[in-house]
């Protein structure tokens, strides 16, 4: 058995491999920003009307998708191999927004912007080139012009941002605040003199050559190689999920996804966790009734009310549960008013209340999530746990014991319902991987802030550090739920060996 | 099976018992514990603060004394005072008191009012930081409330100056003969030191950050400069920064005194001459400069600056190191307040403000303290108001009839009884919601194509059937009661017939009969056929876009109503990558600026994503700039007005009526226009919550 477990738990890590390349890639290949400028309110979607809009083009966001490692390719870096030529018909397409001299067309204004956001990208693995096009004399000079922007954009590079630098990065800081202002200071405008312009691309020459060691801008064929593997968003992130760090939030680097996660483990666990138990203790129950009282009044009665509830979407159940039960109402038998939304009461009473007030406190809020959640897999639960049972009812041990006069509990417990037991677990611990997935419609009508409204915001809001930690998280539970389920199969029965 | 002897069975039953009790026992001695420890903790909390109330009643016997004995006052970061040779001549001063807070206000609270209770509101969502620049429209209110501008708007009128931060701004003639504007600061801001407690274990304050600091020219310099950053891409500082490009020096005189100079152009004077004058917006601009704390955001949490040497003036106007650290600042999730309300503390459920009692203006804030509740969803906002924890709550048209059905309800009657009735106040959204085409789209190009769409609107069903009457008709794009809107322009008629009829004459016609019109572009037979995208969470908008949908069906064009995401919209928008786009603006405070939406695109930062291209309004938005004739202006908006309404470049939709519901303890809810024996000239049409108070 040892021999099982070892393979799988070296099995894992490799699944899991796989499961980050695969969402890695679909995540960044999906289209969208992680920026958004529309507000949403009650009325809408707006935008004010005094403020500008973000902007297109290379700059856009730059600092924040540098911080971010969004300005990378995926998965390989060619960028540094790009030759001469295709920089050019680059910088061409950018010129004149035609894809040849020979199209009539105009590009598309995202195509447009694909290519300018992705070529300002691609500038600081293609410096020479854009050197050796600035200084050609038979370039267009618009183009030249184009070309020096790039030229700046793959200069500057992005800090490192904190207070607790090391010598090297501190070095770094200040080598880039001294660059920045002078690379900025190489643009031109095309109405300036020839002489003034001869002259900047002459400073910009001399900068390259200063800086082409310290930056890299020329690489050797081993450091290419290097940076065909390493430059890249995957390698970035794969080594970071190595050292165990997830990354922080997209708006608030302040905050990392970690410790997000934690602060709302409480929340998710108590709704994914306890109902799940609940569910299993309760459905046993109900199925036994059922499976007992076959083809008589309670089975039926029972069959049929979990077939209604089970056909009851949530979105009904969550708002009806808030509307007709729990406004104005009291619990039964209690002059205790049934609160509607949140985990606990307002901090400013939670927080003076004793353990056991707060305890209290917390079953009061959670009651009617918890029905609004445990309902739907109860009811699908309570009929596959009745059929279970029928099955076992039925096998000739079970028959064999009633003949012995095996008293009824025993049978119950020990003959039947550990048989039971087993499909029963298999449906749950399958599900072991939806606790981080949380309850997204019951946590947000019941304004709770858990894992199911925190991933669906991040898929939203493209915030690509949070959605791949709950891919990478789920992917995990999910996996370690069927390792627990295989080994639980084992102990509940014994004829399953895993050797 | 072995059966266990009896005797050992009961002990072992008695001791379970016994150890049971024991634990119940040791937790209710804990529990005791804990009751008497939570005591200790608030007393202990009162004692704190009333050992700050009598530290700051000292300081301010101090300060008196210092006074009278004519010593220098004493300030925490002040280097240099405030020179005599510096003094503003008072009696150009653009600024001017508002006479609702000298007269007005005190006689509508009488003279023994005093500040109290508390104000709940309920907003959707949750911001991710509370970033000086964020875009988050909530975000940038609450800065307002806790960071005052130079100048403040007086209570319901527009374009009008009141003294805020600043006590005087004068123009004046630098020895170029250039106009700079002086501003003279009040001595009487100070930033509310910052407290460990907002920011929990993430970070651990240096103890420079728990000091009270005056606001100083430097503040506001510093404010500039981190707004002209380019390294700083919040949207807000992106935006700001198109408008205050303009300006071309910024000079710090001494810690209360600075000037701005803005580039000033060659216009034609009223005598003929050429004179230079700054942009007609520079003195709104100007007045809605604010203080940005450089005791906060130049150093990281332990105390170090960030940029180590600063004595560049330039410094924070260029430094990318600072700029990103900045975008990541470690008190992001605070505001660090020196204005009427000081920022308490944000939750994952509120955001919470108290009063400041050291403010300058005493009424500048009535009630003690306010907080904001945060929803996942607004039906979650209104439930809270339902129950009568929210003060108000802005109904959206589709929920009219819930609270019609509401005020019925035993529920409410109850809490009527008890006080707690609700009152209701219409009024117009400064904003429209419009349906743009896309003109560089072939279908799009031609002005009588989109009138005809417009045509086959019906504008007024919408009205009434998707927003139960809460809207009205609207012409262009500004607030139908601002002067700038010209009222004598009729919207386009509902008129099926008229707009086939311009199709037609456009070569749009049903030539292979399947009922969709068709027009021959570049030898090919193009049929009309269009996505008409839209924010896909909003119900209202999805029902609007599905009525346009059908009703252009009538007259044979295909539109295809697309449902997006957010993230998706934006991007689309952004990208000039959609047929048509069914959106909503937020208008502007005036003076009116309609060049981000109307210019011809190109300049970055454009809002004009559907390629609107028109010389003549060109031309009047470059005029608007430099024309400082009221009646001028009116005239030119009323132009600009005309032509907008003949391109057609959207159907302007409606204009939306609020319906704000609030608790009737909540006073002074009222709309300034509607209440000239108040405020006389007022023409603001929404209430101001500043002058709100709790009976």
């Amino acid at each position: 058995m040892l021999n099982y477990i070892l393979r799988r738990l070296i099995l894992l890590p490799i699944t899991l491999f796989f499961i980050i390349l695969t969402n890695f890639v679909i995540i960044n290949l999906a289209p969208g920003d992680p920026s958004t400028f529309v507000e949403v309110s009650a009325t809408g979607a707006s935008m004010r009307a005094d403020r500008s809009t973000a902007f297109s083009g290379d700059e856009r966001y730059l600092q924040f998708r540098e911080f971010y490692g969004l300005t990378l390719p995926i998965l390989y870096n060619t960028w540094p191999w790009l030759t001469k030529q295709e920089v050019e018909k680059n910088l061409y397409q950018l010129t004149y927004r035609k894809q040849s001299p020979t199209d009539t067309e105009e590009m598309s204004t995202k195509d447009y912007n694909d290519l300018r956001v992705q070529f300002g990208d691609q500038s600081r693995f293609i410096m020479p080139q854009l050197l050796s096009i600035i200084e050609d004399p038979k370039t267009p000079i618009n183009v030249k012009q184009l070309a020096t922007n790039f030229f700046i954009r793959g200069g500057s590079r992005p800090g490192i941002i904190g207070s607790h630098l090391t010598e090297e990065e501190d070095q770094w800081n200040t080598k880039i605040s001294k660059d920045d202002p002078m690379l900025r200071a190489f643009a031109w405008n095309l109405e300036d003199s020839p002489v003034e312009i001869q002259k900047k691309i002459q400073q910009m020459n001399q900068w390259y050559n200063e800086n082409a060691t310290y930056y890299q801008f020329n690489p050797t064929l081993s450091e290419k190689i290097k940076m065909f593997f390493f430059e890249t968003r995957f390698t970035r992130y794969m080594s970071r999920i190595l050292r165990l760090d997830f990354g922080t939030l997209r708006n608030d680097s302040n905050r990392t996804v970690l410790s997000e996660v934690v602060k709302r483990f409480k929340y998710s666990l108590t709704l994914a966790l306890f109902p799940m138990i609940l569910t299993f203790v309760v459905c046993q129950i109900f199925g036994f009734i059922m499976a007992f009282k076959q083809k008589q009044w309670p089975d039926y009665v029972l069959n049929i009310f979990f077939l209604v509830l089970y056909a009851i979407p949530i979105f009904v159940v969550a708002p009806f549960l808030i509307e007709e039960v729990a406004l104005y109402h009291h619990f039964p038998f209690t002059s205790i008013p049934i609160p509607i939304s949140g985990f606990t009461s307002p901090d400013a009473i939670y927080d003076n209340q004793t353990s056991s007030q707060r305890l209290f406190d917390v079953i009061e809020h959670v009651a009617l999530p918890m029905v609004a959640i445990m309902y739907g897999t109860l009811a699908a639960q309570a009929r596959i746990s009745r059929t279970a049972v029928l099955e076992v009812l039925r096998q000739d041990f079970v028959r064999t014991a009633w003949a012995k006069g095996v008293p009824f509990l025993t049978i119950l417990f020990k003959h039947v319902g550990r048989n039971a037991a087993i499909t029963i677990v298999t449906s749950i611990a399958g599900s072991l991987g939806i606790v981080l997935g949380g309850s997204l419609i019951v946590e947000t009508l019941f304004d709770i802030n858990g894992f199911g409204k925190f991933f669906y915001d991040a898929v939203i809001n493209r915030d690509y550090n949070v959605i791949m930690f709950s891919a990478l998280a789920g992917s995990f539970l999910t996996l370690l739920g069927y390792l627990v389920a295989d080994l639980a199969y084992m102990w509940l029965d014994p004829r399953i060996t895993l050797d | 099976m072995k059966k266990e002897p009896f005797l050992i069975y009961i002990s072992r039953l008695l001791f379970t018992l016994a150890i049971l009790i024991f634990m119940i026992m040791l937790y209710w001695s804990s529990e005791i514990v804990e009751e008497k420890l939570l005591t200790a903790n608030s007393e202990l909390e009162q004692i704190k603060k009333d050992l700050n109330e009598i530290k700051a009643n000292n300081s301010k016997v101090l300060e008196t004394l210092e006074n009278t004995s004519f010593q220098p006052a004493s300030t925490a970061s002040s280097t240099q005072k405030a020179n005599p040779k510096n003094e503003i001549a008072y009696e150009n001063n653009l600024l001017t008191p508002d006479p609702f807070y000298e007269k007005t206000l005190p006689q509508l609270l009488g003279a023994d009012f005093k500040p109290h209770g508390t104000r709940r509101e309920g907003t959707y969502g949750k911001p991710d930081s509370l970033q000086p620049f964020s875009n988050w429209s909530d975000v940038s209110t609450w800065n307002g409330l806790c960071i005052p501008t130079l100048a403040e708007q007086k209570v319901g009128i527009y374009e009008t100056f009141a003294p805020s931060a600043a006590v005087a701004i004068v123009i004046r003639k630098n020895e170029k003969g250039q106009e700079e504007y002086w501003i003279k600061l009040r001595e009487d801001l100070f930033w509310s030191p910052l407290k460990q407690s907002h920011f929990g274990d993430r970070v651990t304050l240096g103890p420079q950050f728990t000091q009270q600091r005056q606001v100083t020219a430097h503040d506001f310099k510093f404010f500039f400069d981190a707004l002209m950053n380019k390294g700083v891409e919040e949207m807000l500082a992106v935006s700001l920064r198109n408008e205050f490009v303009d300006v071309e020096e910024f000079n710090v005189i001494d810690d209360f005194t600075f000037t701005v100079r803005w580039k000033s152009h060659p216009i034609q004077g009223p005598d003929g001459k050429t004179v230079y004058k700054p942009k007609y917006r520079s003195k709104g601009l100007t007045a809605s400069l604010q203080p940005l704390p450089r005791f906060v955001y130049q150093y990281f949490a332990n105390g170090k600056k960030i940029v180590e040497d600063d004595s560049d003036p330039n410094t924070y106007r260029t430094n990318l190191i600072w700029a990103q650290n900045f975008s990541h600042h470690w008190a992001n999730n605070v505001i660090v307040s020196c204005g009427p309300w000081i920022f308490d503390g944000m939750t994952d459920r509120e955001i919470k403000f108290k009063r400041n009692p050291d403010y300058y203006n005493p009424l500048a804030c009535l009630v003690n303290s306010y907080s904001v509740v945060f929803k996942s969803t607004t039906d979650g906002v209104w439930e809270e108001f339902k129950q009568g924890t929210l003060d108000m709550y802005v109904v959206p048209p589709t929920q009219l009839s819930d609270l019609n059905s509401f005020l019925k309800s035993e529920p409410y009657k109850e809490q009527e009884k008890q006080g707690n009735g609700i009152k209701k106040l219409e009024y117009l959204s400064r904003a429209f919601t419009y349906i743009g085409w896309n003109e560089t789209k072939p279908y799009f190009k031609s002005k009588k194509v989109r009138q005809a769409l417009t045509m086959a609107i019906d504008l007024k069903r919408i009205i009434k059937q998707n927003l139960n009457g809460m809207g009205i008709l609207t012409t262009g794009t500004f607030f139908p009661l601002s002067p700038s809107y010209d009222p004598n322009i009729m919207p386009y008629p509902f008129d099926p017939d008229k707009a086939l009829e311009l199709l037609n004459s456009e070569g749009w016609f049903d030539s292979s009969g399947s009922g969709i019109l068709s027009k021959e572009i570049d030898g090919k037979q193009v049929p009309f056929q269009f996505t008409l995208n839209y924010f896909v969470k909003n119900l209202n908008s999805k029902a609007i876009c599905e009525y346009v949908a059908t009703a252009l069906k009538e007259i044979g064009i295909q539109c295809i109503p697309n449902g997006l995401e957010i993230a998706d919209l934006s991007k689309i928008i952004e990208d000039r990558n959609f047929d048509s786009l069914y959106l909503a603006w937020i208008l502007d405070a005036p003076p009116e600026n309609p060049r981000q939406l109307w210019y011809t695109s190109g300049q970055k930062g454009s809002s004009n994503s559907i390629g609107f291209s028109n010389k003549a309004i060109d031309s009047i938005i470059d005029t608007l700039e430099y024309e400082y004739d009221e009646k001028k202006r009116i005239e030119l908006f009323h132009q600009f007005d005309a032509i907008l309404y003949d391109e057609a470049p959207y159907t302007f939709l409606y204009v939306p009526k609020t319906t704000l519901v609030y608790r009737n303890y909540l006073q002074n809810v009222f709309i300034p226009a509607d209440h000239q024996d108040l405020i006389p000239g007022a023409n603001v049409g929404e209430p101001v919550s500043s002058i709100f108070w709790v009976k």
